[in-house]
C-alpha cells in the first residue's frame, strides 16, 4: 500500500502560471525519493502542495489514504502532523533560542496547544525530548543561543531537530543544503539521511546537486515544466541521463 | 550603429513638461493661499501688536507663581493616570486588532477590511474630537480622557503593528503551519516573537504621543493638567499658567528621554 498517492495533480497559480500539469506519483512507506528538475520546473510547488501550504487546483493527494485537497482545515492539521518539512532557508523563528525553536516542532502534536510548546510552560518530558533532539544533531551546547547568531549549517541542524521533535512519518526537504557550503552541506545531508534511515522515514527531497542525488536517492523523480518526465531507480541511471533533464528544458525554452 | 540624429531624438528631455493637472493644482493652491492670508487679516500692524502682547504676557508670567503648586501637581498626576491607563489598554487592544487587519494573519478578507476601516476611523478622527464625543458619553473628567487615548492609541498602534506583521518573512510562519499547528499557535509562536522588537518601538512612540494628547485633552474638559491650564489662562493668571507649562515641559522631556533610552536597548 502506498503512503503517498498523488493523482493527476494540477496546480495553477492565481496569476495564471501552471506550475504542475497532471502529475501522478505513488510513494511506498520507507522510500527515499530525490526530486530533480530545472529552476521553475515546479519542484517546490509539488512539495508545498503535499503539505497543503499551496492548494492544488485539481487532482488528489492521498496521505495514508486521506485526501489533502478536499480535507477540512482540522483534517489538514491532522495530516500535517505526520509530515516534517525541512526548508532551504531553515525558517526558524530568529528572535528565539534554538531550544524554543525545537520545542515548536511539538506545536501541532500537543493537544494542550501552544502552552505545551513554550519553554516556560512545557512539561519536563517535552523539554527533555527537545534536548534529546538537539543532542541528536550535535547542537545541545547551543540550546540557549538565539538562532540568528548560529551559522547556516548549525541553523539547518536546529531545523532538523525541530523536525525530529515533531516525530513525523514523512519528511519533505526542499533543497536542504543549497544555502550551505560544500562541507557543511555534506555533513547536514549525512545527518539527515542517518536520521531518516534510523527511523525508517519516507522522504522526498529536492536537490540540485546531481552527485548528491545519485548518492542518497533510491528513486529519482524528475519534473520538466510542471510535468513528470522521469521516475527511475537510482541504480539504473547515470549522470548524463540526468543532465538531459536540464538541457532538454533549455531547448524547450529556446523554441518557446 | 546609431547615427547622430537617432541619438538626439531618443535623448530624454532635461525637464518633462508638467501636465495640465500640475498647473491646475498650483492655481488652486495659490488661490487658497492668498485668500487665507486675506481672510485671517494678517497685516503688519497686527503682527507688531501680537509681538507686543506676547511680551506683556511673559512680563506678567514672571516669576512663575507656585502658590497652587500642590493642586497643579495633583492635576499632573491625573494626566499621568490617563496616559498610563489609556495607553496600556490601547496597546493591549491593538494586538488583536492588528492581527485581524493583516492579510497574512486575518481569518477572512471581510474581517480584515472591517478592522482596517475601524483602525482608519480611529486614526483619522482627531483625539480632541474623540474626547468631545466621550465627554457626551461618560461626562467630564479623566474617564473620557482615558477612552479618547485608548481609541487614539488603537488607531496608531493598530496600523503600525499590522504593517509590521504584514512585512514578516512568510518562511517561519509556514514552517510552524506545516507542523499541523492551529492558527492561534502559529501566531503566538512565530508572528508575535518576530514582530516583538518593532511592537516595543511603536508602543514607545504611542506613549510619547499620548502624553502630548493627554495634556491637551484637559482643555476640552477630559481631565488632567489641561483643565488647570485652561482655568489659569481664562482668569489671566499668567504666572500660574507658566508654572503649569514648565511642569508639562519637564515631564514630556523626561518621558521622551526615558523612551528613547529603552528604544536603544531594544532595537
Ligand atoms: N506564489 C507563486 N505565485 C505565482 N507563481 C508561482 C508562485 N510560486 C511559484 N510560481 C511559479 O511556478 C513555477 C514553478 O515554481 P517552483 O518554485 O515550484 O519551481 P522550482 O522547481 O522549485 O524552482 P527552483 O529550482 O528555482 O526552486 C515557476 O514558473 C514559478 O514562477
Ligand atoms: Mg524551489
Amino acid at each position: 500500500m502506498s503512503l503517498i498517492k498523488v493523482q493527476n495533480l494540477t496546480k495553477q497559480y492565481p496569476d495564471g502560471e501552471t506550475a504542475l500539469k497532471d502529475v501522478s506519483l505513488e510513494v511506498k512507506s520507507g522510500e527515499g525519493i530525490v526530486l530533480l528538475g530545472a529552476n521553475g520546473s515546479g519542484k517546490s510547488t509539488f512539495l508545498r502542495c503535499l503539505v497543503g501550504l499551496e492548494k492544488a487546483t485539481s487532482g488528489k493527494i492521498l496521505i495514508d489514504n486521506q485526501d489533502i485537497v478536499s480535507s477540512s482545515k482540522k483534517q489538514l492539521q491532522e495530516i500535517r502532523k505526520k509530515i516534517g518539512v525541512v526548508f532551504q532557508k531553515f525558517n526558524l523563528v530568529n528572535n528565539l533560542s534554538a531550544f524554543q525553536n525545537v520545542l515548536f516542532g511539538n506545536l501541532g502534536q500537543s493537544n494542550k496547544g501552544f502552552w505545551s510548546s513554550l519553554n516556560l510552560t512545557a512539561s519536563s518530558e517535552e523539554r527533555e525530548k527537545a534536548m534529546e533532539c538537539l543532542a541528536r544533531v550535535s547542537m545541545a551546547e547551543f540550546a540557549d543561543r538565539r538562532t540568528d547568531t548560529l551559522s547556516g549549517g548549525q541553523r539547518q541542524r536546529v531545523a532538523i531537530a525541530r523536525m525530529l521533535m515533531q516525530d513525523p512519518e514523512i519528511v519533505l526537504a526542499d533543497e536542504p543544503v543549497a544555502s550551505l557550503d560544500p562541507r557543511a552541506g555534506r555533513e547536514v545531508m549525512n545527518l539527515l539521511w542517518e536520521i531518516i534511515e534510523e527511523k525508517g522515514l519516507t522522504v522526498m527531497c529536492i536537490l540540485h546537486q546531481l552527485d548528491f542525488a545519485l548518492e542518497y536517492g533510491e528513486r529519482l523523480v524528475g519534473l520538466q515544466k510542471g510535468s513528470l518526465t522521469l521516475d527511475r531507480s537510482a541504480a539504473n541511471i547515470n549522470k548524463k541521463e540526468l543532465n538531459w533533464l536540464y538541457e532538454a528544458e533549455k531547448v524547450v525554452k529556446n523554441y518557446a | 550603429m546609431l547615427n547622430q540624429n537617432e541619438l538626439s531624438v531618443n535623448m530624454p528631455a532635461r525637464l518633462k513638461k508638467p501636465s495640465l493637472w500640475f498647473w491646475l493644482g498650483s492655481l488652486v493652491f495659490l488661490i487658497f493661499f492668498l485668500q487665507g492670508i486675506v481672510a485671517a487679516g494678517i497685516t503688519s500692524d497686527r503682527v507688531m501688536q501680537g509681538i507686543f502682547n506676547l511680551g506683556s504676557f511673559f512680563a506678567r508670567a514672571f516669576p512663575p507663581d507656585i502658590e497652587r503648586f500642590g493642586s497643579i501637581v495633583q492635576a499632573m498626576l491625573e494626566t499621568i493616570n490617563i496616559v498610563v491607563v489609556g495607553t496600556s489598554f490601547g496597546i493591549l487592544f491593538s494586538f488583536p486588532l492588528a492581527l485581524l487587519a493583516s492579510n497574512n494573519t486575518s481569518p477572512h478578507p471581510i474581517i480584515r477590511n472591517a478592522t482596517r476601516t475601524l483602525i482608519a476611523l480611529f486614526r483619522t478622527v482627531p483625539d480632541l474630537v474623540w474626547a468631545l464625543i466621550f465627554i457626551i458619553a461618560v461626562g467630564l473628567g479623566p474617564f473620557a480622557g482615558i477612552l479618547a487615548i485608548i481609541v487614539d492609541v488603537m488607531g496608531f498602534c493598530g496600523r503600525f503593528f499590522s504593517e509590521r506583521v504584514e512585512e514578516l518573512k512568510p518562511g517561519p510562519i509556514e514552517a510552524l503551519r506545516a507542523t499541523g499547528a492551529s492558527r492561534v499557535s502559529v501566531i503566538l509562536g512565530s508572528v508575535i516573537p518576530a514582530a516583538f522588537p518593532s511592537f516595543v518601538g511603536s508602543s514607545l512612540f504611542a506613549v510619547e504621543k499620548s502624553i502630548r494628547s493627554a495634556v491637551v485633552l484637559g482643555l476640552v474638559g477630559a481631565g488632567g493638567i489641561g483643565v488647570e491650564l485652561n482655568t489659569s489662562m481664562t482668569l489671566f493668571k499668567y504666572d500660574e499658567a507658566l508654572t503649569i507649562i514648565l511642569i508639562i515641559l519637564a515631564f514630556v522631556i523626561g518621558v521622551e528621554q526615558a523612551s528613547s533610552r529603552i528604544r536603544k536597548k531594544f532595537i
